[in-house]
């Protein structure tokens, strides 16, 4: 709660043209920013730029934020769309489950990747090729320890939505740790 | 509906819930709901620690993600204002802690961090003072005068919830510098950047008191 009125402060002094403020919010969340937007898009080139981007419209927006959400949430909502809209506006395509395996696993089958790897490290690279939908769920659910109302909003999703698309990205989490050798005996 | 199939729905809405009950992001009324369902339901906690395997892996693939990100200087100057240019000296300052807020790591392990980031952030105030104040020119402590500027007016103490964030901003709304600590009892010694008047030095100590959320304690030291 601190942590929220802390960084309200520093979105009323950066509507004030503070740009000591903005250095402070960017040491707070550029981080976590960055590794959202980069799950994301996959390059860290575009990541940084669209982190840079995020961070831009705060300042050029700080004097709408209306603290109905968490600036943290504000700031990933804002990366959420810029990242999404980047993707689309540069043609690339998403990882998705067909093709991400060559990609994320150095050109080992899952099944190698479990046969080499730990059960934990396996979950870690089956994550990492879930589809962007998925992957991008489990992250804020996960590491970014939103809500469900704030998942809502960061993804501009209905709640019931929400739910049923973390159901289901945990889902094939398991398949895909099943196919690698792994059987969680879920589902 | 037949009752399987209602009991296999309600089942289904608890699985759904499972992982803000883990992340403990749930409201009160579906935590109860969660809590209800496995009383009764005991095989369904082994899904409890499916999904802190799943947390762990995904924070731990998030962490691996380690970037050395360019200076702010060039995101700032897309925002610069002339009013702006003056308070940069606090760049300084929080480029020394912003590692602390970067990490994600559970409270305590941050707090352990704090005790490094506070002396580096100590000596990017000294040495931010020399670079600024002094127009960049080197300068020795013994110069006359200094030993007197440089001499703490208080001792503070900062509450456990307080972070260094904010403690940095407070610190720079007064014009405060730390200069030694963390002193038996938890105490920092501070100073002034400038050289207030003991009527000015006295309103900032007392705005300092007066953020009960930050600050414990303020014993004046002369």
């Amino acid at each position: 709660m601190q942590d929220q009125t802390d960084d309200r402060t520093l979105i009323t002094r950066i509507a004030g043209q503070d740009q000591a403020a903005l250095r402070a919010l960017l040491g707070r969340h550029q981080l976590r920013v960055y590794r959202f937007v980069l799950r994301i898009v996959r390059r860290e080139a575009v990541a940084e730029e669209v982190t840079n981007e995020v961070f831009l419209e705060a300042w050029r927006n700080a004097g709408s934020y209306e603290a109905r959400s968490s600036v943290g949430t504000w700031l990933l909502s804002i990366a959420h769309n810029r990242a999404v809209s980047t993707l689309r506006r540069r043609r690339e395509e998403t990882i998705d489950e067909e093709s991400a395996g060559a990609i994320a696993d150095d050109g080992d089958d899952p099944e190698v990747v479990a046969q080499k790897l730990d059960k934990a490290e396996a979950m870690r690279r089956c994550i990492a090729v879930l589809s962007a939908e998925h992957r991008t769920i489990i992250d804020l659910v996960y590491y970014h320890e939103k809500s469900i109302n704030e998942v809502s909003e960061i993804l501009n999703i209905p709640l019931n939505t929400v739910k049923t698309r973390m159901f289901y990205a945990r889902k094939k989490l398991s398949e895909l740790l099943a196919a690698a050798g792994i059987d969680r005996g879920w589902p | 509906m037949s009752g399987i199939d209602e009991q296999l729905s309600e089942r289904e809405e608890i699985e759904m819930l499972l992982p803000w009950y883990v992340t403990g992001k749930l409201d009160a009324a579906d935590t109860a709901r969660v809590e209800t369902y496995l009383q009764h339901h005991p095989d369904m906690r082994r899904q409890l620690a499916l999904i802190a395997e799943e947390q762990t892996a995904t924070i731990a693939g998030n962490e691996a993600i380690r970037p050395r990100f360019a200076s702010a200087d060039a995101l700032l100057a897309r925002t610069a204002t002339p009013s702006s240019v003056a308070r940069s000296w606090l760049s300084g300052i929080v480029d020394a802690v912003k590692d602390l807020f970067q990490a994600p790591t559970p409270g305590a392990v941050r707090w352990a961090a704090a005790a490094a980031a506070v002396i580096i952030f100590v000596q990017a105030m000294a040495v931010g003072t020399l670079l600024t104040r002094e127009g960049g020119s080197y300068q020795t402590a013994s110069r006359p005068g200094v030993e007197a500027q440089m001499a703490p007016v208080a001792m503070v103490a900062f509450t456990d919830q307080a972070s260094v964030g904010a403690i940095a901003l407070l610190l720079y709304d007064q014009q405060l510098r730390l200069v030694d600590g963390p002193l038996p009892g938890g105490f920092y010694s501070v100073r002034f950047v400038d050289q207030p008047s003991p009527d000015e030095q006295q309103r900032r100590l007392a705005a300092v008191m007066s953020r009960k959320d930050i600050v414990k304690a303020v014993l004046p030291s002369r």
